[in-house]
């Protein structure tokens, strides 16, 4: 496959099934092109398209809003945009055993190399957020199921999520984690984890045991998530969270002094290519010249 | 037929300076006015951004209205959206202002650039004969079914021709109709000292894109709307910096996250999603399954 600068690539699916087997892989949580475009130039070595960011780029909360096709159409530009692995979140697969096979396909097409679907109804809402609900064990697997039939390439990362530890309790999530390996998932994925406690919790009764397990956020860093067994880290919050501060800051600032100067200078970054060029500016203005009709 | 934001944009236009945000999605946009601004511009920098391209004409129409129905939905206050040339020629053109129109735009703003343009500030821009530009603004102006649909007639020959062809453009503009002129590409204080002598003092209602001066200046000099702030340039910064903390060692791990959760939530309308729950009887904390 190719990018768009035409650089010849290992499938991306290999590619982060390679960077997994090397070591606990850290994906920076992005929610449109050009962030995914910042993580590739910063160094990560995947990037983690996150349904909350998505939800909240179209001014919507993380409670089941957005659908497929948007997830889709997001997707489709940030895969074009950077050439690392791209780890996508499918929310509940958008409905029930067909919708999840849907998802998988129109995922895969696209050139994402892995996703979550997890166990809520639907719709379903934000990890952290009150108010969530889990359909039945068996109904998840069956879900799990038609995922990993779904995948054409065997190198697609599938990864069970479970919603069931604030539901029902760590017991409940064991249970529910062990059932989604056995059916097929390559990686399980406990969500809402707040303290370093449930951390603890986490990697003793799943991830150090060797499960293959997927850890949701900073509360340590990749070296102490390796550490306890986790085998790939998600900062969901990356991007949303450095946007959300900074737009803040610039609007408060505009507001009370006419001018978000300050604040622009404040987050410069010295010797940066800047904007347009992390965007590939010179690029197009070389193809311009390349195509350029000639005279006479 | 009117609708509520266009007459508020008008209404704010006779109260004196406008100032519209940079934004470029519905979370920017939000923020923008939950500061209280009383209009929002959308970017076509920021939404070929982020979709991963630079200003260079290469995101569509489609697109385009597309984010502006985001964004439309996610605010009450009257949003100015860039419409590049209008995407084509006139039959293009008047496609664009109906949509944009029906999509819950207030304003939008149209460039005599040839197509496929280039962001004002960029070189290479090439302008289109003055003839040609009337005839699409003349289809704009036609289009529009709101006649308080603000419709913006953006100049993009200070670069190519200098200032005496602007002054000459603006008039035209005006005078076929364009509810305001906008002259973009201004670099120096030099060049908005220019664009105030020979056009705000002239009468014409004008647009001043940029950050050379504050707010109160702008609106001394007697500008109608004002589109500023750190859009998705500061995002850009913003974003690198929080990355390059991670990738460098820098990032402070710990139960303090980066994202103010409540704050975003908050402001995303969670509260009301749930006060809609409860009246329409999905229960708030029913455990374990169904």
């Amino acid at each position: 496959m190719t990018t768009r600068e035409g650089q010849q690539l290992m499938k991306r699916t290999r590619m982060l099934r390679e960077r997994l087997d090397q070591g606990t892989v850290l994906a920076a949580g992005v929610y449109n092109a050009l962030f995914a475009r910042i993580a590739e130039q910063t160094g990560f070595q995947a990037v983690y398209v996150t349904g909350f960011g998505t939800a909240a780029r179209y001014g919507y909360p993380d409670v089941g809003l957005v659908t497929q096709t948007e997830m889709v159409e997001n997707l489709r530009y940030i895969c074009a945009a950077t050439s690392l692995p791209v780890v996508a979140d499918a929310d509940t697969g958008y409905g029930g055993v067909i919708n999840a096979r849907r998802t998988v396909s129109e995922y895969e097409r696209i050139g994402v190399a892995g996703l979550h679907m997890e166990d809520q109804v639907f719709p379903k809402k934000c990890g952290f957020m009150e108010g969530k609900q889990v359909v039945e064990r068996e109904e998840a697997v069956s879900k799990v199921k038609a995922a990993v039939d779904a995948r054409s390439d065997p190198d697609f990362l599938l990864i069970a999520r479970t919603d069931a530890l604030a539901v029902n309790g760590w017991d409940d999530t064991v249970a529910r984690a062990e059932a989604y390996l056995e059916a097929g998932a390559d990686m399980v994925f406990v969500d809402g984890i707040r303290t370093r406690d449930d951390l603890e919790v986490y990697s003793k009764r799943l991830a150090g045991r060797g499960l293959p397990c997927l850890y949701n956020g900073a509360l340590v860093s990749p070296t102490d998530a390796r550490a306890l067994g986790f085998r790939l880290q998600i900062m969901a919050g990356l991007a949303l969270g450095a946007v959300y501060a900074s737009a803040n800051e610039a609007m408060k600032a505009l507001r009370d002094t006419g001018t978000t100067r300050e604040v622009i200078e404040r987050y410069q970054i010295p010797g940066d290519v800047g904007l347009n060029e992390a965007l590939g500016l010179s690029g197009y203005y070389e193809l311009e010249r390349r195509y350029a009709a000639t005279a006479g | 037929m009117s609708s509520d934001t266009t007459r508020k944009l008008r209404q704010a236009l006779k109260d004196g300076l406008v100032v519209a945000p940079f934004i470029y999605d519905g979370l920017t946009a939000k923020i923008a006015a939950a500061h209280g601004f009383n209009a929002v511009y959308m970017t076509g920098h920021g939404t070929a951004a982020q979709a991963g391209f630079p200003d260079f004409g290469l995101i569509s129409f489609k697109e385009m209205l597309t984010n502006l129905t985001y964004i439309a939905n996610a605010v009450d206050v009257p949003v100015v959206a860039d419409a590049d040339t209008g995407y084509g020629n006139a039959i293009n053109v008047g496609r664009t202002v109906r949509d944009y129109q029906a999509a819950g735009a207030a304003a939008l703003h149209m460039e005599d650039q040839t197509f496929p343009k280039k962001c004002g500030f960029f070189e290479g821009k090439q302008v289109i004969p003055v003839d040609e530009y009337l005839a699409k603004l003349r289809a704009a102006l036609d289009a529009r079914t709101d006649d308080n649909f603000v419709i913006i007639a953006r100049t993009d020959a200070l670069a190519v021709a200098g200032w005496d062809e602007v002054e000459l453009r603006a008039h035209k503009y005006r005078e076929a109709g364009a509810d305001m002129v906008f002259v973009d590409g201004i670099k120096t204080p030099d060049d908005l000292e220019q664009y105030s002598r020979r056009l705000v003092s002239a009468g014409i209602p004008c647009l001043y894109n940029g950050s050379l001066a504050p707010t109160g200046e702008i609106k001394a000099k007697g500008f109608s709307l004002m589109i500023t702030g750190g859009g998705h340039g500061l995002s850009y910064m913003a974003v690198k910096r929080a990355m390059l903390d991670v990738v460098e060692g820098r990032h402070a791990y710990g139960e303090r996250t980066n994202l103010d959760f409540n704050g975003i939530t908050d402001l995303l309308g969670l509260p009301e999603i749930y006060e809609i729950e409860r009246r329409y009887g999905r229960p708030l904390t029913a455990s374990a399954t169904r």
